[in-house]
């Protein structure tokens, strides 16, 4: 109880990365997310939990308006990084989502080398040095810890890798522009329990110095590494707070009844 | 595995009592399984072997164009001509022999060789037969040892008795001319068939020659009035003359000498002195010419000499004065040349020499196609070809009468013959030409297929370049910025194209576009210009005003907005257009671009091919194309756009490699289509097989060449095999554009299987 109200004095204590002020969305004329209202932690791992359909991925992807992919969606309320609303049209959305990279749950390197994967990000950046390349392309791998198992490949097929490889890797590509926040989207449903607990491991080394946003299907998976966690439902936030206290004593009837698997 | 297998077992065992599983259900489940499969089996089989046997029957067709000639000994009789023969002769259903010796004309049957009685040539007397010219065409004109020459025509008549032919032998007698100085044997004669009558030359052993023209005039009554006119030559010989060759006019002799001369007189020239010109000559002068014979049609002329040498020359027919062209140096006779006898039907002939060979030549290609041989220590004196070029007499030193039966017909068809350079009869140089059929039958066929593969070539090339750049900058556009719902109605709409019959195609283009196009053709090439110009200028307009936005236009719709603009830029272009005609192409494009660039304009050009057959084509490169771009997983533009890369490069960068191999198919099945392609080709086109990269003419492809000239050839002659051929190589062009289409498709996607 105590250590639960000392974390959740740390979400307000903790700097906000993003700032959701009464955002709702729309897919045509069905509305996916009603009035969501949360401040998103910097350098911690938030995790969105809840049901299929909850509007939990929905909520990710407006965060880097990859929305804008789909036709005839509409947004009202404003969603602030760094103070600035990201969903303005003056604003450039490759320059957004250069700031907020996103993992997506079906790893999806691209048809090119090892190598080629992690600079194409700097690449369409407008990075052209082979030495900076070279060093960023190290660097990024290293941080997802891939470096090891394939620094005397890495201009062999990124798609010879194995699965967790794969995923690892696309995470590196993700870091490679060197982001602010990082977006997660079921990352580890793909994968076995081995390389789950890898990705894992590496999601909380990696935010110390990411922002970290994760949409997880698997309950102990935000329990395990999730330092806040919301729990959506039918496009509403139900709950928001510290993982331990979501876990413990969830405040709402219908988080505890989700979490004991009463639905879901 | 036995453990799985047990596993399976016991996992069975449940459903068995499961009512609705029952075992009558699964029995008809696999039954009905089972038909489907080999109704769909059967359904592929049936495609697979119907092009097959579709492949089968054109090869079967074109196959014999390459069958070696035939060549069967069918008789041969021992000692049957006694005195040495002049010439020699057969009737066109081969029953009937005739040998022409110093008695006279004798006429025997096939293949018994008995005698047929005709009777003696009154006109002969006591003279002797000393020379005769003899062409196939039944007409023979006898040289006599007391000066005379005997124009003799020989008739066969058939009969039918029972249903078995019969041929009855004839001769009819002209009135016999005195020739060269009264009392000197005619030994060499040359005659030649003109238009109203006929022309004789003839010489003894020296260099005169008395050339005696015989008009014959029908009158009202029927009667035939003959008008004869003589003239005399002495001609510089030196040694003396072998051979003499009248051609088709009449006015002009050839003269081969045994000093190795070919001289030739303008008949009609005012003086003996410079009518006379030495117009070619054998290797030295110890090398007599033997003979000189016109083939068929009179254009080529065929030089046999004392060395076994055969050569073919061209006449120049226009000018009388002109010299010879040297075309083809056949393969040679090991030893001199005995005789000739060429087709009545083709460019074929035979020679034969003392080595003991008959050798079959073909004048167009230069080949000698195959060869006979007799028995040793004799050789060939005398040959006659059959009328109907299925059959070969000879009569050799021995007095052995041979007679083959020959099955080659197609002669004149060879891989040079189809491929190469050939030196036609009447050009200037070896030239590609096709041209298969002619006014009369002395027309020699000009079978190259090159004019046609390169109709086909740049029909296609042409095509493709309309088509390819439209094709896949719209699928690209199409698949990557344009709005989805739009592409709903673009994509089928497109499609719809397709179905368009490509005769109204051709219809449209020869029609409509043509006629456009040369009156519009500045306006036209300035659009793709203008047009880009004007969507230039209305993206910065809309950026600066943000047109498409107050217009209600979502993201990938500025399609809409872009419509007007083109159709601006079409009328733009073409107002601009006129103004540049009139301004600085004097007026008219057609008559400033013969003018300044000296390219001859003619309506229906390959411009007009390419932009109808691209209308053709471009649904379908659009269709493959636009689908393998949207085919590309959309996780892979997720993760790109995720990384802030712009659509643009997102497209450029990760989507293109991936579809690449779908777009090169597309490509290639575009190309092979265009191969193919018939009906716009053959209206579109001015259908002139040149050989001529320029936009501004047209062509003559390989499948419009099949659709034109395969209704008139006869079944199973030479043009109709030929057809059957590029039908052939239209099936292997596009069987290979497809085939290396697959594989790289396959090879590609293997690189990218893991996605």
């Amino acid at each position: 109880m105590t250590q639960g109200t000392s974390q959740r004095k740390e979400l307000s204590a903790c700097e906000t990365a993003v700032l959701i002020d009464k955002v709702s969305f729309y897919y045509g004329n069905k509305k996916a997310l009603s009035d969501i209202c949360m401040k998103l932690p910097k350098n911690k791992v938030t995790a969105f939990i809840g049901p299929s359909g909850c509007g939990k991925s929905t909520l990710l992807r407006c965060l880097n308006r990859m929305n804008d992919l789909v036709d005839n969606v509409r947004l009202e309320g404003t969603i602030s990084i760094g103070d600035q609303d990201i969903n303005e049209p003056s604003k450039d959305v490759s320059d957004l989502r250069k700031r907020v990279g996103m993992v997506f749950q079906k790893f999806n390197p691209f048809p090119k080398s090892i190598y080629e994967n992690v600079a194409y990000g700097p690449r369409i950046h407008g990075l052209k040095d082979k030495r900076e390349l070279d060093e960023i392309v190290e660097r990024s791998l290293k941080r997802v810890a891939l470096w090891e198992e394939v620094k005397d490949r890495v201009h062999d097929s990124a798609l010879q890798l194995s699965g967790g490889q794969q995923q690892r890797l696309c995470i590196g590509r993700a870091i490679a522009v060197e982001p602010d926040i990082l977006l997660m989207d079921e990352p580890c449903s793909a994968l076995d329990p081995i390389a789950t607990a890898r990705i894992e491991e590496l999601i909380v080394e990696l935010k110390e110095r990411y922002t970290i946003i994760i949409v997880t299907h698997n309950m102990q998976q935000a329990a395990r590494i999730a330092d806040f966690t919301g729990f959506l439902f039918m496009g509403e936030l139900i709950e928001f707070s510290a993982t331990e206290l979501i876990f413990r004593k969830p405040k709402e009837k219908k988080t505890e009844d989700y979490i004991t698997g009463r639905f879901g | 595995m036995t453990g799985t297998v047990e596993a399976g077992q016991t996992g069975s065992s449940p459903f068995k009592k499961n009512s609705i599983l029952t075992s009558s259900n699964n029995f008809r489940r696999q039954w009905v399984d089972r038909i489907a499969s080999r109704v769909v089996t059967f359904g592929g089989m049936v495609i697979i072997f119907s092009i097959m046997a579709i492949l089968l029957v054109i090869m079967l067709e074109a196959l014999p164009l390459f069958k070696s000639a035939e060549i069967t000994l069918t008789y041969k009789k021992t000692g049957a001509v006694k005195e040495p023969p002049m010439a020699l002769g057969i009737d066109e259903y081969q029953q009937i022999a005739y040998v022409i010796d110093a008695q006279g004309i004798h006429f025997y049957t096939l293949p018994a060789w008995t005698p047929v009685e005709v009777p003696a040539l009154e006109e002969l007397g006591t003279a002797t037969v000393t020379g005769v010219s003899h062409s196939s065409k039944r007409f023979a004109v006898l040289g006599l040892s007391d000066g005379r020459v005997l124009p003799v025509k020989i008739i066969f008549e058939s009969t039918y008795k029972n249903e078995v032919r019969a041929v009855f032998p004839g001769l009819e007698e002209q009135k016999a001319l005195p020739a060269v100085n009264s009392g000197q044997a005619v030994s060499v004669l040359a005659y030649a068939h003109l238009e109203n009558g006929y022309a004789i030359a003839s010489a003894g052993k020296g260099g005169d020659v008395s050339v005696t023209h015989i008009k014959l005039k029908r009158s009202m009554t029927g009667a035939v009035r003959r008008k004869v006119s003589t003239s005399k030559w002495t001609l510089p010989v030196q040694g003396e003359l072998t051979a003499l060759a009248l051609d088709e006019s009449g006015k002009r002799l050839l003269a081969g000498t045994s000093s190795g001369q070919i001289l030739q007189v303008n008949l009609e020239g005012d003086d003996h002195e410079s009518s006379v010109s030495v117009v070619g000559a054998t290797e030295s002068s110890n090398v007599a010419v033997v003979f000189i014979q016109f083939l068929n049609g009179g254009y080529t002329l065929i030089v046999g000499d004392s060395e076994g040498n055969v050569r073919s020359y061209q006449l120049d027919r226009a000018n009388l004065a002109g010299s010879l062209k040297p075309i083809h140096a056949f393969s040679p006779h090991a030893e001199a040349v005995t005789a000739i006898s060429h087709s009545l039907r083709d460019k074929g002939f035979f020679t034969a020499g003392k080595d003991g060979k008959i050798q079959y030549r073909y004048a167009t290609t230069g080949e000698t196609q195959y060869s006979m041989t007799g028995a040793s220590g004799a050789h060939f004196k005398t040959l006659a070809i059959s009328p109907k070029n299925n059959g070969l007499l000879a009569v050799d030193s021995k007095g052995d009468v041979y007679h083959w039966t020959l099955d080659n017909p197609h002669p004149s068809v060879s891989f040079k013959a189809l491929f190469g350079k050939i030196w036609y009869e009447g050009y200037s140089k070896p030239e590609y030409t096709w041209q298969s059929t002619g006014g009369s039958d002395e027309f020699e066929p000009k079978y190259s297929l090159i004019p046609l593969i390169y109709g086909t070539a740049k029909g296609t090339f042409y095509a493709m370049l309309f088509a390819l750049p439209l094709a896949l900058l719209s699928a690209f556009y199409a698949s990557q910025f344009m709005n989805p719902r739009l592409r709903e109605i673009t994509k089928p709409t497109v499609e719809l194209m397709a179905t368009l019959p490509t005769v109204a195609l051709g219809f449209v283009g020869a029609l409509i576009i043509a006629p456009l196009l040369e009156e519009y053709f500045v306006g036209f090439v300035l659009f793709p210009v203008v047009s880009a110009a004007a969507a230039l200028l209305g993206w910065a307009a809309d950026r600066k005003w943000k047109i498409s936005g107050k217009l209600g236009l979502k993201p990938g719709m500025e399609m809409i907005f872009l419509i007007p603009l083109v159709l601006g830029a079409a009328g733009g272009s073409i107002l601009f257009g006129g103004f540049i005609e009139t301004q600085w192409m004097a007026g008219d494009f057609k008559t400033w671009a013969l003018e300044v660039f000296n390219v001859q304009y003619d309506q229906r050009n390959t411009m007009v091919v390419g932009i109808a057959m691209g209308f053709a084509v471009v649904p379908l490169i659009f269709t493959i194309a636009e689908d393998s771009l949207s085919n590309v997983p959309s996780h892979l533009k997720a993760g790109s756009l995720a990384l802030g890369a712009t659509p643009w490069q997102t497209a450029v960068k990760v989507i293109l490699p991936v579809a690449l191999p779908g777009i090169f198919s597309a490509v290639m099945i575009g190309f092979g289509r265009a191969i193919g392609e018939t009906m716009i080709v053959l209206m579109a086109t001015g259908n002139t097989p040149i050989m001529d990269m320029s936009v501004f003419n047209g062509f003559r492809a390989m499948s419009a060449n099949i659709a034109v000239e395969l209704p008139e050839a006869p079944e199973g002659g030479t043009l109709y095999r030929i057809l059957f051929l590029m039908a052939f190589l239209l099936f292997v062009f596009t069987f290979i554009a497809n085939t290396i289409a697959e594989i790289v498709r396959l090879k590609l996607r293997e690189k990218f299987k893991a996605l």
